[in-house]
């Protein structure tokens, strides 16, 4: 089986070579910083569009204000950047899925989901990186014109996909037919190409370029209901296997072997533990219990807060419900209580297990614990009633 | 999703001529929908089925100033294993039922519905409030929602829910913040409130 | 990665579009005049959402930078003089000034009108309503009424698709094979609010031949288009 699969993978990656052989040494930013368009109007355009985007997102109701997490970002955004720091924005957006994104005015867009999927800064800063190198490499802009050329061109069959993007369409749709139709493999490359020498050249560990990658992979394998592939998105991402590969290949290369097991990022692990119940809360709602579980594994291995990790175990067994997790979630919260910095939940979502096992009487135990310790409760009510019982 | 109509459909309706899809005016007093029977307060109207694709079978849309404004919507009998809403993208992940679902995880899962139902990614959704509510014989719960939802005005609500027969019978209101949601608060709650299984005597409460 | 965010609420234009098939009235006029406690009455303008595109034969809108501009300093003399032919003081609000408040209402406001368009103009009828007009924003609206001292506010909303050479071609090509491409429009909505109670007093729909913004005469008629039977300070008779 894995044979075969290094050949494909390998076949693929000489197909890729002549971009990462010639280009990556001569590839380099398109524009200069503070760059703006003067005459062509389709980018004039373009930047005007972009900019009232900018504008309803800076009210946008999911927008995380925490000055915590946007001066981490914002240092990060920096330091990769370097002389075009001033160039960006960035707006972290409550979203527990894992992207970030850029348009041709240097707006970034992070979700809460690449947060809380990092293992480090570094992680962070690849993405940011290969972000920023989409803006300098001036991809919007060229996504655009050659978007509009092919559809020019086209069949018949056409039509119906210049209806659906093209009438009608408002900022909004704009935005996302072209974050949708986004930039094509050779772009993504490219982006990927200078995003690790902007890495490396800020002082962040190169090796994070394809470690996010190798987790995205690990995650979808984790997941129990894998994600679907839609039409025009999948085909402008490679795959994560080969990316993951090619990265590798090139930057073992150019800067030698990774480091031994990294220390603890401090400055992560802050922000993760500040931000932790939101974070996680969010991806609960997803509904993604498999995920969920995968993401708790290195948050434990990462050192989040011990307490907090094992509540969130806590809720991701109660939420899988297969034989025998109930007894898990049960110890989960127990070892999450012992631990000192239990929610007031873990208390109440305990007392709720023993009431299904039929154990009245420790449910009521750990309802009592639960309005002692947070006295204003919007489920009081609720509590009460089978404290009566 | 209720109002998430596609460009494409859109389009193709109005290559097509005009639809009137009908709304109808819900008779107030006792209605029955499905296994459930509610005293409709006056002024609902009831949703075609054709702009509720993601509703189950037996469920119904109720509305006074149009959905993106104020949403009831009754959803009777939602057996184990099955979701409250259902969606065609198989990706989904739609929380299911379980016929021994306490309050805290019946909350849980409407939270989470709710999230899918706005779209994943476009809303954060919390609930509070979590309450017993007796529905005729039977008991169950009530507790109230906010949802922050993105390009949209905020949304309030109000669920109430009980399991009877190892089915749920869900209830819940939606309303526009500002105004909408207070507009008609009081009357959907009474809506809700009164809702109780059809054909007298029912199974003893499971919780 | 995420679910492409392509099949989303149908945005106000392609709503407005399905009713130049639809539309049985465009038009609604809840009051005769437009009352206040001080002179004149006052009209806060919320930031007009106006957008001119050039429509490529790819289908790709084009948001053209010189025409929109002239298009909203055009309409924003159009509006000034138009505000004061009826007796009112017009005040602009920029986007970059809005409070949360404001923000809100902004948001209620497009949830709205396209409730509106689709339940009073368009098909999907509410029958508890029996052709009633009674939407709302609410009362508490009058917070925005202090903050400015006004009686009324004025959402507009404008999307004009200038149709490019090609794609006026690539039209011909399809409806010879029986396909149909827009080759342009304009579009647009404009509603008054009554700052007291909220409610919209006032509301039309605008579809073809409304006028062109990019001149100045042209302005002024896409002006009056918009704001066709709009109540005055003088009372209905003595329209512009």
């Amino acid at each position: 089986m894995r044979q075969p699969r290094t050949v494909v993978l390998l076949a693929c990656l000489l197909a890729y070579w002549p971009v990462f052989g010639a280009e990556s040494e001569t590839l380099d930013h398109r524009i200069p910083p503070g760059y703006e368009p003067v005459e062509a109007e389709d980018e004039l355009g373009l930047w005007m569009e972009m900019r009232e985007y900018e504008q309803a997102l800076k009210q946008s109701a999911l927008l995380v204000r925490d000055p915590g997490l946007n001066d981490y970002l914002q240092e990060i955004v920096c330091r990769v950047a370097a002389g075009y720091c001033k160039d960006f924005r960035v707006y972290l957006i409550r979203n527990p899925d894992f992207n970030a994104s850029m348009t041709a005015t240097g707006m970034m867009q992070v979700w809460t989901g690449l947060i809380v999927r990092a293992n480090s800064t570094d992680e962070i800063a690849a993405v940011i990186g290969h972000e920023i190198s989409h803006y300098t490499l001036l991809h919007s802009l060229a996504t655009l014109r050659a978007l509009k050329k092919k559809l020019a061109t086209g069949t018949f069959v056409d039509i119906a996909l210049i209806l659906a993007t093209g009438y009608g369409t408002g900022l909004g749709q704009t935005m996302a037919a072209l974050s949708v139709m986004s930039f094509s493999r050779e772009q993504e490359t490219e982006a990927d190409l200078l995003g690790v020498r902007l890495l490396a050249e800020a002082g962040y560990d190169p090796h994070a370029s394809y470690g996010i990658w190798d987790k995205i992979i690990a995650e979808e394998e984790a997941a129990e209901v894998k994600r679907e592939k839609p039409g025009a998105f999948g085909k402008t991402h490679p795959e994560a296997k080969l990316r993951a590969a090619y990265l590798k290949e090139l930057v073992t290369a150019r800067y030698g072997p990774p480091d031994a097991e990294a220390v603890a990022d401090q400055r992560l692990l802050s922000v993760l533990n500040n931000n932790y119940m939101l974070l996680m809360e969010d991806q609960l709602d997803t509904n993604r219990y498999g995920r969920t579980k995968e993401l708790l594994e290195r948050h434990a291995a990462l050192g989040v807060e011990p307490s907090l990790v094992r509540y969130f175990y806590g809720e991701m067994f109660r939420q899988r419900g297969s034989d025998g997790d109930r007894d898990l979630a049960k110890s989960a919260y127990l070892h999450s209580i012992e631990l000192g910095k239990a929610p007031a939940k873990a208390y109440s979502n305990l007392g709720y297990l023993y009431l299904k096992a039929g154990d009245m009487e420790s449910a009521k135990t750990y309802f009592v614990k639960y309005l002692e310790i947070d006295p204003d409760a919007s489920d009081r009510e609720m509590i009460e009633f089978y404290l009566e019982d | 999703m209720i109002y998430r109509m596609s460009s494409l459909v859109a389009l193709a309706v109005l290559a097509s001529g005009c639809v009137a899809t009908n709304y109808t005016l819900v008779e107030p007093g006792a209605r029955a929908v499905a296994g459930l029977q509610v005293n409709a307060t006056s002024g609902w109207n009831q949703a075609p089925p054709m702009s509720t694709p993601s509703m189950q079978k037996g469920a119904v849309l109720w509305t006074h100033d149009g959905p993106l404004l104020d949403q009831l919507i009754i959803i009777p009998g939602v057996a184990d294993g099955e979701p409250l809403m259902k969606s065609s993208n198989k990706s989904a992940a739609m929380p299911l039922f379980k016929k021994d679902m306490l309050p805290n995880e019946i909350e849980e899962l409407t939270e989470s519905t709710f999230v899918k139902y706005f779209g994943e990614g476009n809303a954060v959704v919390t609930t509070k409030n979590l309450r017993p509510q007796r529905f005729g014989e039977n008991r169950g719960v009530m507790f109230d929602v906010d949802a922050t939802v993105s390009d949209s005005p905020k949304y309030r609500g109000t669920a109430g829910a009980f399991v009877a027969n190892d089915k749920l019978y869900m209830m819940f209101f939606l309303g526009a913040v500002p105004h909408y949601f207070d507009k008609h608060a009081a009357t959907a709650t009474s809506v809700i409130q009164s809702a109780m299984l059809t054909g007298g005597s029912s199974t003893a409460a499971t919780n | 990665m995420n679910v492409p965010r392509f099949f989303r609420l149908p945005t106000l234009s392609i709503l407005i579009a399905l009713l130049s098939g639809c539309v049985m009235s465009s038009n609604v006029q809840q009051i005769d005049r437009l009352e206040s406690v001080g002179e004149n009455p006052r009209i806060v303008m919320m930031p007009p959402d106006v957008k001119y595109y050039l429509l490529t034969a790819s289908g790709v809108p084009e948001p053209n930078v010189e025409w929109t501009t002239a298009a909203r300093e055009n309409f924003h003399v159009a509006m000034t003089d138009y505000a004061a032919s009826i007796g009112t003081e017009l005040e602009f609000i920029s986007q970059d000034n809005l409070s949360e408040n404001e923000i809100r209402y902004e948001s209620l406001h497009s949830a709205v009108g396209s409730s509106l368009l689709n339940h009073h103009f368009g098909m999907m009828k509410l029958p508890s309503k029996n052709g009633k007009f009674d939407w709302s924003l609410g009362p508490e609206i009058a917070s925005i009424g202090e903050n400015y001292d006004a009686d009324y506010a004025l959402f507009v909303y404008y999307r004009d698709y200038q149709a490019s050479g090609g794609r006026v071609a690539l039209a011909v090509l399809a409806a010879a094979v029986g396909g149909a491409v827009a080759t342009g429009s304009e579009h647009g909505f404009a509603s008054l609010v009554d700052l007291k109670t909220g409610d919209i007093v006032w509301f039309n729909v605008v579809n073809a031949g409304a006028g062109e913004l990019r001149n100045k005469d042209g302005a002024a008629t896409a002006v009056r288009a918009l704001f066709k039977d709009i109540p005055t300070a003088r009372g209905s008779g003595e329209q512009q």
